[in-house]
């Protein structure tokens, strides 16, 4: 360790990031839904978190710290001028896309593409990548009890007429 | 169908429809370290820059002659910078930490390749920071005589910039200065034409530099990739050159060796080199593949290179059509108490993941046995 450098050296950085690349790249996509653009966030992510490796105390947080960095830069990345008027201009018409496989699922993949990118994410990391709620509030920088809470309703903006089990909130 | 359910099936559905990149993990990875690198010298070069232009004004010709002293050119003959000792024996007892891993569960495990034999003995090695080069020594194999500046265990040697551990304020854990960087001026001897002459020049720039010799590097397997990174539009080559040792290839946390991002034109833009100063060496009796093969199916695999799924636990199914010794860099890598382990090494072509188990005979060494 070099002096009041963390417990993560540089030097770890491919043991420490590495694993988490791909997850970063699907959390953007499910953010950005482009994936070039989703890789720029998470290649931005990673250069961000190369520079601020020594603040990762734990090696054990290095899941929801790099995760709040690529949640970061999409947030950045929305932020553009050109993103606010071509991306989000269109969320509320997208139609169906022809590549989707099954009919039945278009109803979720409209209601999911309504849905904000943060309602997006918090959902993708809650039930995709099953992260317990602790860790996802430690990604968006929030209480155990907010997590909870916008877990709940951006369930239930997807799917207002289904009741949340409890443990789907745990 | 439950809220995760429907959640599940729309990401399991874009996961297909937008499958991650192929290499991305490892553009990712290099990508950040080479534009980590050239941002955090954006200062430093600004008020280079501005200094030296102060110099020129009014120092005049005597400002030419500091930069010519600071130019990544060897001026000399190369001085190896590394020395290993080969012939001492080892101070202690060579051992494993627990690995940071995360959990995971392969449903099957099934084998599709022969073991291949079992030397009676295989080296051991212990490494030592301290053995390492000083932050002189190394701008003096680079030809660079500006005093090195150093700061919080890094020590920034003209466009180097060396990690270091004094060791003298005891809150500062033993680390590993063998990685040195590089970024700016340099290049190889011509444009990079084809990936053998990437190979071939990388190999010769890194034996000038002092950082392998001759012998070492030509026994190191090199590879290069010609890659466009997104941001910025730039095309660059991409060489590796793994290091071995004794013909046994040296796998583990970064990237023991030399890895060069270069220009088609040969400029190069990073340079880094892990290489760890050996101390010490013992031979050690081994176990064989088939036992260890037969210890990774019961779930007691050490390490893995990579989890095609990291965050849940459970795993594809993996078939090893590969089976090959390596070492590992095990110890306790935080506080520079490193050895390098010879390990049973079973990987599948059909994705990046690879299992490790300890090849030394039970007894000769120390571990917590993992249980996954």
């Amino acid at each position: 360790m070099e002096g009041e450098r963390g417990a993560v050296e540089i030097r770890d950085f491919d043991a420490v990031v590495g694993p988490l690349v791909e997850p970063g790249y699907r959390l953007a996509v499910a953010m950005l839904r482009d994936p070039m653009e989703a890789e720029d966030a998470v290649q931005e992510a990673a250069m961000k978190a190369w520079r601020s490796l020594h603040r990762l105390r734990e090696p054990e947080q290095s899941r929801a710290w790099f995760l709040s960095i690529v949640a970061n830069q999409c947030r950045s990345t929305m932020r553009r001028r050109w993103w606010r008027v071509v991306r989000l201009a269109s969320r509320d018409t997208a139609g169906a896309d022809p590549e989707e496989p099954a009919v039945g699922s278009l109803d979720l993949d409209r209601a999911m593409k309504r849905l904000t990118p943060d309602d997006r994410a918090i959902l993708h990391l809650r039930y995709f990548l099953d992260l317990p709620v602790d860790e996802v509030a430690r990604v968006f920088g929030i209480s155990f009890g907010a997590a909870k809470t916008r877990i709940y309703r951006a369930a239930h903006r997807l799917r207002p007429e289904l009741e949340l089990m409890e443990e789907d909130l745990r | 169908m439950t809220v995760r359910d429907d959640v599940r099936n729309h990401f399991e559905r874009e996961a297909v429809r937008h499958p991650a990149p192929r290499g991305l993990r490892a553009t990712t990875i290099s990508h950040a370290r080479g534009r980590g690198i050239e941002k955090r010298n954006a200062h430093w070069i600004a008020g280079a820059v501005a200094a030296l232009l102060a110099m020129a004004i009014i120092a005049g010709l005597l400002a030419l002659g500091v930069m010519r002293q600071t130019q990544i050119i060897p001026a000399h003959s190369p001085k190896l910078l590394f020395h290993d000792n080969l012939t001492a024996a080892v101070g202690g007892r060579p051992f494993l930490d627990d690995p940071y891993q995360y959990p995971a569960h392969f449903p099957t495990l099934k084998l599709a390749a022969s073991f291949p034999a079992t030397p009676d003995h295989v080296v051991t090695y212990q490494t030592d920071p301290a053995l390492a080069p000083s932050p002189e020594d190394v701008g003096r194999v680079w030809g660079i005589t500006t005093a090195p500046r150093i700061d919080a265990g890094e020590a920034q040697i003209g466009d180097i910039r060396y990690y270091l551990e004094s060791g003298v304020i005891t809150y500062r854990r033993p680390g590993n200065p063998q990685s040195v960087r590089v970024s700016g001026p340099g290049t190889l001897a011509h444009a990079i034409t084809d990936e053998s002459s990437a190979i071939a020049m990388t190999r010769d720039f890194l034996v000038a530099r002092g950082l392998f010799s001759r012998t070492e590097v030509q026994s190191m397997p090199g590879s290069a990739h010609h890659n466009v990174y997104p941001t910025p539009n730039v095309p660059v080559w991409s060489v590796v050159i793994e290091r071995t040792l004794g013909g046994i290839p040296d796998y583990g946390f970064g990237l023991p060796g030399a890895t060069l991002q270069v220009a088609d034109n040969g400029r190069i833009d990073l340079i880094m080199v892990l290489r760890r100063t050996i101390a010490g060496q013992e031979p050690l009796q081994l176990i064989s593949a088939a036992e260890a093969w037969r210890q990774v199916t019961l779930g007691h695999w050490y390490a893995t290179d990579y989890l095609l799924n990291m965050v849940n636990r459970d795993q594809p199914p993996f078939t090893a059509d590969k089976v090959e010794l390596s070492y590992w860099e095990g110890g306790n890598l935080m506080k520079g108490e490193t050895w390098l382990v010879p390990m049973w090494r079973f990987s599948d072509s059909s994705g990046p993941t690879a299992l490790y188990y300890p090849a030394l005979a039970p007894g000769t060494f120390d571990w917590t046995v993992p249980n996954h």
